[in-house]
C-alpha cells in the first residue's frame, strides 16, 4: 500500500462507551456498543509547510463500537485512507475503561496480538475522559500524542515511565501495575502521579508526592529531585546516580524486609553566605536530605500496604528472587503478607558537587 | 555437461550445517523453553546441546565407517536391502513433510509480518519454486550460497543482538536452579531435536571430498549454534521475563519490537529481523529438498537428481496447504517431534554401528 494511502494514528484514547443522549446516535444506544476510541491524525500537508486544505494541526476521529478492532474498522466508511498503527507516539486509557475488568482486559489482549503495536509506546491513565484529552491542543506541541511522548524523556522525573512491553510483563507477572496519571487543563497537560490497578481493576491514584516515593524504590534511579528542610530553608538535591536494594529477613517465621537507597547528586540550593565548604557542614546536610526521602518513602509504601494492598513496586518479586523457597510459603496470600510485611528503609546519601559558591 | 556440481568441500559442509540448525525454530525456541524451565530456560538450551553432541557422535561414527556411500547404501547393506530402502523411503517422507511444514510457518509469518494483503500461496509457492532452481544446479551451490549467506545473517544479527542490551534485566533470571532436575533433563532431550538437521550428515558422505573431518565439523556447527541458542535465551527471557516468553508465539520477534536502534527512523525493526531469517529458511528449505531429491535418486539408482525436482513442488506444496491454520502446522510439528524425529538421531544410526561392527562391515578407523 503507498504511503499516501495510509493515514498514521499518531494517539490513540479508549474510553468505556457511555451514553451520551444529548450529542450520541440513539441507535448506539444498545449493550453491544462498548468502546468508544479516539485516534488522531497528524495534517502532514501542514507540517511539510504546503499549503494544506485545513489549518488544523491535527484532526480526530472519534468512534465507538463493541471491540477495539471494530472501532477503527469502522472509521472505514468516514476516512479516506487505512488507518496504520506502527507509528503511534501513546496511548491514553480513560478512567470507566481501568474500572472495567472485561474491557480492559480486552484492550490489553488488542495490543499484544496486533503486531503493529510496537512494545515501546507509551501509556498514561486518566482520571476522567481519554477521548477528551486527545482532543487537547497544548501550546508547546499540537500533538498530544507526541507531547506525552517527549515529557516521558524529561529532565526530571515525577512519574514512573511506563510503556506497553512493561506494562503486559507487570500483569504477566504480578497481575498488577502502575500507569503514569495524565491530567488537562484548558491548553496544557501534565503527567505526574499515578494509577494503581490490581488484578486488571482500578483501585485508586496515587498522589505526586507518593508516586516519587515509589520512585526510589526502582533497582536503578536518576533524575530524582528532593527538597529537604534544613533550619529555617529548604535545600534542593538533585540525584544524579540511585540505588537501591532489598533485603528479607526471617527471624521466627516472622517476615519482615529491608531496604537500602543509596544515592549520589548535587546540592543545588543552599543558604545564602552560609560556608558549605567543611566536612561537618556536609554531612548535616546529608543527614537532613537523608530523613525526607525517607519520610517520602515510607509514605508512600504505607499507602501501597494499607490502602491498596497492591505490591506495585516489586517486593514479592524480589523476594521470589533472592529466597524461592519462602516465597513458596507465602505467594498464595502474598497480598495479606505484603499488608503487614515490616519494612525497614534506610537511606545514605552523598553530595558529590555543590555549586560555585562556597 | 557440467551438471554434477555435487563436490562439496568440509568447510562448506560446515556453513551449510550451522545454517541449517539455526532454522526456523530460532524464533520460537525461547517459548519452548521457558515453557520447561521457566527462568532457567537457559540451563534446559544447554542441556539440549550436549545432548546434541551425542546425537552428532553416533552419527559421523556410522558415517566415517562408510565413506563412499550415503544412508540409502549402507542402511542397505547392514540391514538387508529391503529394510534399507524403507528407512530411506521414511526417511524423505519425514524430510517432506518437516519441509511443508516449514514452508507453512514461512508463509504464515511473512504473511502476518511483512505482506498481510498477499496469498499464503503465492508466497509459499515463489519460495518453492526459488528453492527448486537452486536445487537444481546441485549441492555445490547451495554451499556456495551458504558462504555468501552465512556472513549476511550473522554479522547483522549480532550487532542487533548488542541494541538489544540496554533494555535486558538480568534479574529476571534469578532465582536459578529452581527447576526439579528430572524435569530439566526431560526438557533438554525435548529441546534438542532444535538440532534435528545434525541428521543431514547420514546423507552428505559422497558429497563431502574429506570426510574424516565430519566429527569435528558437526562439533563445531552444534557448538556454534548452541552458543547463540544460549545467548539468544538468556536475553530473550531477561527482557521479556520467563512469564512473557511463554506468552509469545514468537519471542525473539517481540524482542526486535522493543529495541530501540538510536538515532534511526526505522520503527519496525522486526520486519529487519524477518529479513535474516528469510535467507535462512531459504537456505534450509533448499537444503531438505536437495536432500529428499538426492534420497530418491540413491533409491532408484538414477544418473541424476535434476528430474526429481520439479515434481518435487506440488507434493509438498499441496502438504503444506493442509493444516487449517498455524495451530495445526504446530500440530504437526509436534507430532514429528515427539514419534519420528529421534528416529534418525539417535535409535536407528545407533543400531546400524552396532549391527556394522559386529557384522564386521564398512573400514573402521581404529583398524587403519
Amino acid at each position: 500500500m503507498s504511503i499516501d494511502r495510509r493515514a498514521f494514528v499518531l494517539g490513540v484514547g479508549i474510553d468505556k462507551f457511555i451514553f451520551d443522549e444529548a450529542k450520541d446516535d440513539p441507535s448506539l444506544n444498545n449493550d453491544k456498543t462498548k468502546y468508544r476510541v479516539a485516534f488522531s491524525f497528524p495534517n502532514i500537508a501542514k507540517f511539510a509547510g504546503e499549503q494544506g486544505l485545513s489549518d488544523e494541526p491535527k484532526f480526530v476521529m472519534i468512534s465507538s463500537g463493541p471491540t477495539f478492532s471494530n472501532t477503527y474498522k469502522g472509521l472505514g466508511g468516514r476516512l479516506n485512507k487505512s488507518p496504520y498503527f506502527g507509528h503511534i507516539k501513546s496511548i491514553i486509557f480513560g478512567k470507566e475503561l481501568l474500572k472495567d475488568k472485561v474491557l480492559f482486559k480486552e484492550v490489553l489482549d488488542t495490543l499484544q496480538r496486533n503486531s503493529d503495536f510496537s512494545r515501546s509506546i507509551p501509556i498514561v491513565a486518566i482520571d476522567g475522559l481519554a477521548t477528551e484529552a486527545i482532543q487537547i491542543i497544548p501550546e508547546g506541541n499540537p500533538l498530544v500524542s507526541i507531547y506525552i511522548n517527549q515529557l516521558f524523556e524529561s529532565e526530571t522525573m515525577r512519574f514512573q515511565e511506563k510503556d506497553l512491553g512493561e506494562l503486559l510483563q507487570n500483569f504477566q507477572e504480578d497481575k498488577m501495575a502502575m500507569i503514569p496519571k495524565l491530567s488537562i487543563g484548558e491548553k496544557d497537560i501534565k503527567i505526574a502521579g499515578a494509577a494503581i490497578i490490581k488484578d486488571y481493576e482500578l483501585k485508586g491514584w496515587l498522589d505526586e508526592q507518593q508516586t516519587r516515593g515509589a520512585l526510589w524504590l526502582r533497582k536503578k534511579n536518576q533524575r530524582l529531585e528532593i527538597s529537604a528542610p534544613y533550619e529555617d530553608f529548604h535545600v534542593a538535591y538533585h540525584v544524579s546516580n540511585a540505588k537501591s536494594e532489598m533485603k528479607f529477613m526471617n527471624k521466627d517465621n516472622e517476615l519482615s524486609c529491608h531496604i537500602t537507597i543509596q544515592a549520589e547528586g548535587n546540592l543545588d540550593e543552599f543558604i545564602l553566605d552560609r560556608n558549605i565548604l567543611n566536612v561537618e557542614e556536609i554531612k548535616k546536610v546529608e543527614e537532613a536530605i537523608e530523613k525526607s526521602i525517607k519520610e517520602e518513602v515510607e509514605n508512600s509504601l504505607k499507602t501501597l500496604q494499607e490502602k491498596y494492598q497492591a505490591d506495585v513496586v516489586g517486593i514479592g518479586k524480589e523476594l521470589e528472587r533472592q529466597k524461592p523457597k519462602e516465597w513458596e510459603k507465602v505467594k498464595d496470600h502474598w497480598e495479606e503478607v505484603f499488608e503487614t510485611l515490616p519494612i525497614s528503609i534506610d537511606v545514605q546519601i552523598n553530595i558529590r558537587r555543590i555549586g560555585q559558591s562556597k | 555437461m557440467f551438471s554434477k556440481n555435487d563436490k562439496v568441500s568440509v568447510r562448506q559442509v560446515e556453513i551449510l550445517l550451522i545454517l541449517d540448525l539455526f532454522s526456523v525454530s530460532t524464533l520460537s525456541f525461547p517459548r519452548m523453553a521457558a515453557e520447561i524451565a521457566n527462568q532457567d530456560a537457559w540451563i534446559a538450551v544447554i542441556g539440549a546441546t550436549l545432548l546434541a553432541f551425542i546425537y552428532g557422535y553416533t552419527i559421523t561414527s556410522i558415517v566415517k565407517r562408510f565413506p563412499e556411500d550415503t544412508f540409502v547404501e549402507f542402511s542397505s547393506k547392514v540391514l538387508s536391502k529391503s529394510v534399507g530402502i524403507f528407512l530411506s523411503l521414511l526417511f524423505s517422507i519425514k524430510l517432506s513433510i518437516t519441509m511443508a511444514m516449514e514452508l507453512r510457518i514461512f508463509g504464515e509469518l511473512v504473511k502476518q509480518v511483512l505482506l498481510p494483503r498477499t496469498p499464503i500461496e503465492i508466497i509459499m509457492a515463489s519460495m518453492l519454486l526459488t528453492c527448486a532452481y537452486l536445487v537444481r544446479k546441485g549441492y555445490e551451490c547451495n554451499a556456495r550460497l551458504g558462504e555468501i549467506l552465512v556472513f549476511i545473517i550473522f554479522i547483522p544479527l549480532i550487532v542487533i543482538l548488542l541494541f538489544v542490551l540496554p533494555d535486558t534485566d538480568f534479574s529476571n533470571l534469578k532465582p536459578i536452579f529452581t527447576t526439579p532436575f528430572p524435569r530439566l533433563l526431560k526438557g533438554s532431550y525435548f529441546l534438542s531435536f532444535i538440532y534435528t538437521p545434525i541428521e543431514l550428515i547420514l546423507l552428505v558422505g559422497p558429497l563431502v571430498n574429506d570426510l574424516k573431518k565430519a566429527r569435528r565439523v558437526s562439533f563445531i556447527a552444534i557448538t556454534f549454534t548452541g552458543i547463540i541458542n544460549v545467548i539468544l535465551t538468556i536475553i530473550t527471557v531477561s527482557v521479556l521475563g520467563s512469564v512473557g516468553t511463554k506468552q509469545q508465539i514468537w519471542p525473539v520477534m517481540t524482542l526486535m519490537q522493543i529495541i530501540e536502534i538510536p538515532g534511526a527512523f526505522v520503527e519496525r525493526q522486526d520486519a529487519l529481523m524477518m529479513i535474516f531469517w528469510i535467507l535462512i529458511v531459504f537456505s534450509f528449505i533448499s537444503t531438505l529438498m536437495y536432500f529428499i531429491s538426492f534420497i530418491l535418486t540413491r533409491i532408484l539408482k538414477a544418473e541424476e537428481h535434476k528430474f526429481l525436482v520439479l515434481p518435487l513442488v506440488p507434493i509438498i506444496y499441496l502438504i503444506s496447504l493442509i493444516p487449517d491454520n498455524i495451530v495445526e502446522a504446530f500440530n504437526w510439528i509436534e507430532f514429528l517431534r515427539k514419534y519420528i524425529r529421534i528416529l534418525f538421531l539417535l535409535p536407528i544410526p545407533l543400531l546400524l554401528l552396532i549391527v556394522a561392527k559386529i557384522r564386521k562391515l564398512g573400514e573402521s578407523i581404529e583398524e587403519k
